[in-house]
């Protein structure tokens, strides 16, 4: 199951429910909608999955394609980043509380070794029980790397 | 992922305030009906509050509450466009808020309601925006943060939403002000040295003075109607909780120890209470807390 955050990019169409891009009024945005919105909306999914028994064997992933410039931009906000961001696993069998990986004191790259959209992806699709030779077969993310850390 | 904020010199750290705990006590819950809402502002001498409500899936509104018996009302029941960060003049005849147009601008609204006539001012270029604004005390300005080529900065307009001034030409983002109830002084927020603090300067923007210290957000700053204390949301404890502070930057006082969110701080005119908005149980909802030691 995937869960878009809206189908409308820019926060300040009309008819439009927010939106979810922050290249004008971050701070704000992010202060007054985006994280309240999150916060709640994500907080209440996991718990909702735990008490119903089904959080060890549903995989949550919140995450972007990108994440948001280190340095504001003109207009006092931030663009797209896509040299080092982040993403939360909880469920399907994460061992949680754990922090892996770490940036830069800007937030521009990673320190570490870096972990890539094609990992994620093969990742999940080891969670999900599609381990190498699956994915061999099916000729999707067959040479992709597990994150071995998340395991 | 992990960012690091710049490090804090020995003598900064000597300079922060200790931090006095008090209790507000049990608040006063307003509303019930837990949705998402944020910006109130109180209007009628403290007979009515109007905040931006998530009203309907699509588009966050403008709110009257009536505090005498809890009735709501949409304040523009016909207005397609999102509205909020409501602002009113001491007498209630000018009334500023924001709202969204046709592209991802922010339009700063300014009605003068006994003429029936509306301003707006129209921030410079496609993306860029007004937000909080806060009309002086003597009714002829409206201060508020103005996101344009050049930064995010505290700027002013006049009542008719000309005469554009840039109160501060800072790096970092210049959010949430607040001008003290003799007009002689704004409060506002600013990241210019790393994290947001809070800041106040003179009126014209000269003689900035950093008040408040943390390697977190300090933000949404509101002056009491003594002009006083000033009353302000802070992460600095882990999640968001109110504080009070003197214009000096002592006398730090945190009024709320709720595990959820406590944000939005307003002071009633009575001087006495400040409003705000709580999350509670995953609702969120207006609540008005009694301040201690208030005058």
């Amino acid at each position: 199951v995937q869960v878009n955050w809206s189908q409308y990019v820019e926060v300040f169409y009309p008819f439009s429910d927010y939106g979810w891009d922050t290249h004008a009024d971050n701070f704000e945005l992010l202060a007054d909608w985006h994280g309240p919105l999150l916060d709640k909306v994500l907080a209440v999914l996991l718990d909702d999955l735990e008490d119903r028994g089904l959080l060890e064997t549903t995989l949550v992933v919140c995450m972007g394609e990108f994440g948001r410039t280190p340095r504001i931009n003109n207009i006092g906000s931030r663009d797209h980043w896509h040299h080092c961001y982040f993403s939360l696993w909880a469920g399907g069998g994460i061992q949680p509380g754990r922090v892996i990986g770490e940036s830069d004191p800007l937030g521009e790259h990673p320190l570490t070794s870096p972990i890539t959209p094609s990992m994620v992806g093969t990742t999940m699709l080891e969670l999900a029980g599609m381990g190498t030779a699956d994915r061999a077969e099916m000729k999707v993310l067959e040479d992709g790397q597990v994150i071995d850390a998340l395991l | 992922m992990s960012c690091r904020f710049p490090i804090m010199g020995v003598a900064a750290l000597a300079m922060t305030a200790v931090c006095l705990v008090s209790h507000a006590g049990e608040p006063e819950r307003l509303t019930t009906d837990g949705r998402l809402k944020f910006a109130p502002a109180f209007t009628d001498n403290g007979r009515e509050i109007v905040f931006a409500v998530h009203n309907v899936p699509n588009r966050v509104s403008l709110m009257r509450l009536t505090l005498a018996d809890k009735g709501q009302e949409l304040l523009y029941p016909s207005m397609s466009e999102h509205q909020f960060d409501p602002a009113f003049s001491i007498d209630g005849t000018i009334q500023s808020f924001v709202k969204s147009s046709g592209s991802p601008q922010l339009l700063l609204i300014i009605r003068h309601l006994k003429q029936d006539k509306e301003y707006v001012f129209t921030p410079q270029g496609a993306r860029s925006t007004a937000r909080t604004p806060c009309i002086t005390p003597d009714g002829k300005r409206v201060v508020f943060s103005l996101a344009a080529p050049g930064g995010q900065q505290i700027a002013s307009v006049n009542i008719e939403g000309g005469d554009l001034r840039k109160l501060t030409q800072s790096t970092g983002a210049n959010c949430w002000p607040a001008v003290s109830p003799d007009g002689k002084k704004i409060v506002f927020s600013s990241s210019r040295e790393g994290s947001f603090c809070l800041y106040v300067m003179n009126a014209d923007g000269n003689a900035v003075q950093r008040l408040t210290r943390s390697r977190f957000r300090d933000m949404r700053s509101a002056w009491s109607p003594d002009g006083k204390r000033i009353a302000f949301t802070s992460v600095r404890d882990g999640n968001h909780e109110i504080y009070v502070i003197d214009p000096d930057g002592s006398n730090l006082m945190r009024l709320t120890h709720h595990p959820d969110r406590d944000d939005y701080p307003v002071w009633h005119p009575n001087g006495k209470q400040i409003l705000a908005v709580s999350e509670r149980n995953g609702l969120t909802d207006l609540y008005l807390f009694d301040v201690p030691n208030a005058e």
